[in-house]
């Protein structure tokens, strides 16, 4: 038996100790003699959380099939567990070995969010490794990162010796064989990195000086050396039905947040809604065939043992084949008694056909995200989603048997105003209303409209990354205003509304468009004590204020001020396929409340066709 | 296609039966919540024939006897489940400890339950333990606590007070102890090793011998004494201090009260 790395007493005195245990169900075992190459991967949050991320869940099965490699896992210490090793001095551990992390070659994070920023320095702490990658030495591991988040990866930059643009399919089978070669050779790890630079996807942060203009904003981004890419393409799964997929993904046996199969059906959202960076920077979109996805729903649901499976996209309803994998699962699992979850289902008659089969209706709730209040605001956002479509389907939902009813919202996108606002009063009232036209033998009781809404932070990689975002007050102004208009409808005992935090919102936009200036407030932030910042909790907004003053850094620059069209922006590094031009472009449609078409419809060029050719730019090619 | 290969039974009626298991190592600290989840995933992997309730989520038909506490291991552990179809029970025992997936957790038996028989959680009437230290510093800390030992157990009564929620209760104890003795035993085996060893006639590994605790105590729904409590007590007439961390402690088995008013094996 491995030794457990905390003693019986650490164990029975921190809350949930099942988190620091390994030992999972479909734990790859290795013995660390046997390989060549150590990679520890790091989801910088709680277990719970981490262990439902299907990211990982790929790359650690992808690693693990290299004979050369053994992938081990590490999360975040809760904060009681924290305190524990920091006052004994006990090393971050893997969960496979419970062996020290800095032991490792490469300790390779996953950023999901930015609100975990903090929580990637708390895992360099604890594991002994130095928070800029510029004071570690030979002994240190390859720190290196991965996720949504590297696709504006400055503010902490710094902190990473490598960061991987991209899906993690393509390029570690070039980067791994080099690193052996390179380790064999006794070379150092400054030669590795200058190497691996060369690597499509491969962004190395230290060979590039970022230069600044005098206002604060960049002037250029200039590589080190001429051999260093100017800028850093994303890779891409051209063909997602012949490539890794876990048909035996980790089961924990404490609860994860995600307990269940996911089965990714397609990746990248034809779309194109302005404010989301997914459907920008996952294009084009590719699905993966029907084969594959009946093959591993079965792989998959026989060797976890799961109760329910899920599948996971951008848009389900998108997904070309949707009716025919749905009928396969609905019978494959009726007969073993396996639940079938839908998330991001349009609501039409075939969506309700289908939750009808597969859910409680007395239990489940519509969700509709319109994530504007009117439609001139829904055009400017580019969501094709119109009031007759949610009133025809919810009335239909309704005359069914339905009778809640969840509401997604932004308030503060570009351009917004107040009649904007007031459209997602009014709208919620119009469901209602539509409701209540039902005569009441027909209809269940009263019905339940749970509108919500979040603060919009423009985000790199999308046509809003030129917006100013609102103000900490203005957000507070316009909740208030949703609020008090809600409770002055005709059918207000019937609505609610709930509204995300502010703060976290601010702090959020400063990281979202953020530079490598960030980095010192980053650090003085988790010196203070700040961590697990995605958790209200243990969020404290007076922290970053703080650590924002201490370094000289304007809020303000970050989040409210309106960029100039022609702006260096600090991720212009990144080449995520989508032209900047085509961005500018939408970014002026939205002005004009001019729509643009799905993919499907139409090509709009956005620069991902000439890079690849793939998925739906092929469909599309006639 | 597995109903077919397995089903022997006609009715419809469900297969009541018994499963006893083992659980040790590190996933003694895995709650007895998590527990139950795990069983049910395991259940879905072996791929057996279990009953499941009717509704929109449908649950295995399934219960535990006695929670086992965080930090405690045991090879003495039950639960009631009811099947379609079963096959031999060394089938049925093969197929679940091949989708445990773990060496820690192990079935040791399966057995259908007798007409009118009780659910285990309601039968536990007592337990074994062994309770040993998980240091070896801590040695002269028993040997100390053994010689009080039978100036305890010859006691007429020992009285503790039992905190609730909501008040405090005078209890006699010294009734809810069968058994007690000192003695230098090995230390308790891993799940996988007691399973290859019930099931395959494996021979046990060598292990060290360490001082042990060894012990009979009444358990369940009414009269549940905990055996750190009861350790706890002896401690304190030795006038020794010990902290429950320093424990590890161990279930031998579990008993329910047999028609002759003995005690067997549940």
């Amino acid at each position: 038996m491995t030794k457990l790395a905390l003693s019986h007493d650490i164990l029975m005195t921190v809350e949930k100790p099942a988190r620091y245990i390994g030992n999972e169900v479909n734990m790859t075992v290795k013995n660390i003699d046997d390989v060549d190459i150590r990679i520890c991967m790091c989801f910088p949050d709680v277990y719970e959380v981490g262990m439902s991320h299907l990211g990982i869940a790929i790359l650690y099965d992808m690693f693990n099939k290299r004979e050369d490699t053994y992938c081990e896992r590490v999360y975040s210490p809760w904060p009681d567990l924290h305190k524990i090793m920091k006052e004994r001095n006990i090393p971050l551990f893997s969960l496979e070995t419970q062996s020290p992390v800095k032991d490792f070659d490469f300790l390779g994070m996953t950023l999901q969010y930015e609100m975990c920023y903090t929580n990637i320095l708390q895992i360099l702490d604890l594991a002994g490794i130095p928070f800029y990658a510029k004071d570690r030495t030979e002994d240190d591991p390859i720190v290196m990162c991965g996720g949504p988040c590297t696709y504006n990866v400055e503010p902490v930059a710094d902190f990473f010796d490598l960061v991987y643009i991209g899906e993690g399919e393509i390029s570690y089978d070039v980067l791994l064989p080099l690193y052996k070669e390179y380790k064999a050779l006794g070379k150092s790890k400054e030669e590795f990195l200058r190497e691996a630079s060369h690597i499509e996807g491969i962004y190395i942060p230290s060979l590039y000086d970022v230069l600044y203009n005098e206002d604060g904003t960049v002037k250029s981004i200039e590589p080190k050396y001429e051999d260093i890419p100017r800028r850093v393409k994303k890779t891409i799964v051209l063909d997602l039905s012949n490539t890794y997929y876990p048909d035996a993904p980790l089961v924990p046996f404490m609860r994860p947040i995600n307990d269940r199969v996911t089965l990714e059906i397609q990746r990248g959202c034809i779309r194109g809604c302005r404010f989301c960076q997914a459907g920008m920077i996952y294009r084009p979109n590719r699905e993966r065939s029907l084969e594959f996805l009946k093959d591993y729903a079965i792989r998959m649901l026989k060797n976890t043992g799961h109760e329910e499976i899920t599948l996971s996209s951008l848009s389900s309803s998108d997904y070309s084949k949707l009716p025919e994998l749905v009928d396969f699962l609905i019978k494959y699992c009726d007969e073993r008694h396996i639940n079938i979850s839908l998330p991001s289902l349009r609501i039409d008659a075939f969506a309700l056909d289908v939750m009808n089969k597969v859910q409680d209706i007395k239990k489940s709730s519509l969700t509709f995200a319109p994530e504007a209040g009117t439609q001139l605001m829904r055009d400017r956002i580019n969501k094709g989603l119109t009031v007759d479509d949610i009133l025809s389907g919810a009335g239909e939902a309704f005359r069914g048997g339905w009778n809640k009813v969840k509401l997604y919202f932004m308030l503060g996108q570009p351009f917004e105003t107040d009649e904007d606002v007031l459209g997602i009063p009014e709208l919620s009232e119009l469901i209602a209303n539509a409701y209540y036209e039902i005569p009441k033998d027909q209809r269940n009781g009263r019905v339940n409209i749970n509108a919500s809404a979040s603060f919009f932070v423009p985000k790199p990689f999308t046509p809003f990354q030129w917006a100013p975002m609102d103000t900490e007050d203005e957000f507070r102004r316009k909740a208030y205003l949703v609020n008090d208009t809600m409770a002055k409808m005709h059918n207000h005992r019937s609505l609610s509304f709930q509204y995300h935090d502010e703060k976290t919102t601010v702090i959020e936009g400063i990281l979202a468009r953020g530079d490598r200036k960030l980095a010192k407030a980053l650090v003085s932030v988790y010196e203070n004590g700040g961590f697990f910042d995605a958790w209200t909790e243990y969020f404290d907004y007076q922290k970053w204020l703080d650590a924002f003053k201490e370094h000289d850094i304007d809020i303000d620059f970050y989040t409210v001020r309106e960029r100039d069209l022609d702006e260096v922006f600090p991720w212009d590094v990144i080449d995520a396929g989508v032209d900047k031009e085509f961005l500018k472009k939408e970014y002026i449609k939205a002005k004009e409340g001019v729509v643009t078409p799905n993919c499907r419809e139409q090509c709009n060029a956005c620069g991902c066709l000439k890079l690849w050719r793939g998925g739906i730019c092929l469909e599309n090619k006639n | 296609m597995l109903a077919d290969a397995l089903n022997y039974g006609e009715g419809e009626s469900v297969l009541k039966t018994r499963i006893k298991y083992a659980k040790t190592g590190p996933l003694q600290y895995i709650g007895h919540l998590d527990m139950l989840r795990s069983f049910q995933k395991i259940m879905r992997r072996a791929e057996v024939d279990i009953a499941y309730s009717n509704g929109f989520s449908p649950h295995q038909i399934s219960s535990f006897a006695a929670p086992l506490g965080i930090g405690i291991t045991s090879e003495g552990e039950y639960m009631d489940a009811e099947f379609n179809s079963i096959s031999s029970p060394r089938d049925m025992i093969d197929r679940i400890n091949a989708a445990t997936n773990t060496p820690y957790l192990k079935v040791l038996g399966f057995r259908e339950l007798k007409e009118g028989e009780k659910k285990a959680m309601a039968a536990v009437a007592a337990a074994r333990y062994q309770i040993s230290l998980r240091d070896d510093k801590y040695n002269d800390i028993f040997l100390k606590m053994k010689d009080g030992l039978d100036a305890f157990l010859n006691q007429d009564e020992i009285r503790i007070v039992k905190k609730t929620k909501k008040s405090e209760i005078e209890l006699d104890i010294r009734p809810l102890i069968y058994e007690c003795e000192f003695s230098y035993k090995t230390e308790h085996y891993e799940a996988f090793e007691i399973a290859d060893h019930i099931l395959d006639g494996k021979k046990l590994p060598d292990k060290d011998s360490v001082p042990t605790f060894s012990m009979f105590l009444s358990s369940g729904s009414e009269n549940n004494l905990k055996p750190e409590a009861f350790l706890a007590e002896l401690a304190s007439f030795t006038s020794i201090e010990i902290d429950p961390i320093m424990l590890a402690i161990h279930r031998i088995d579990m008993y329910k009260k047999d028609e002759n008013g003995g005690l067997t094996s549940l």
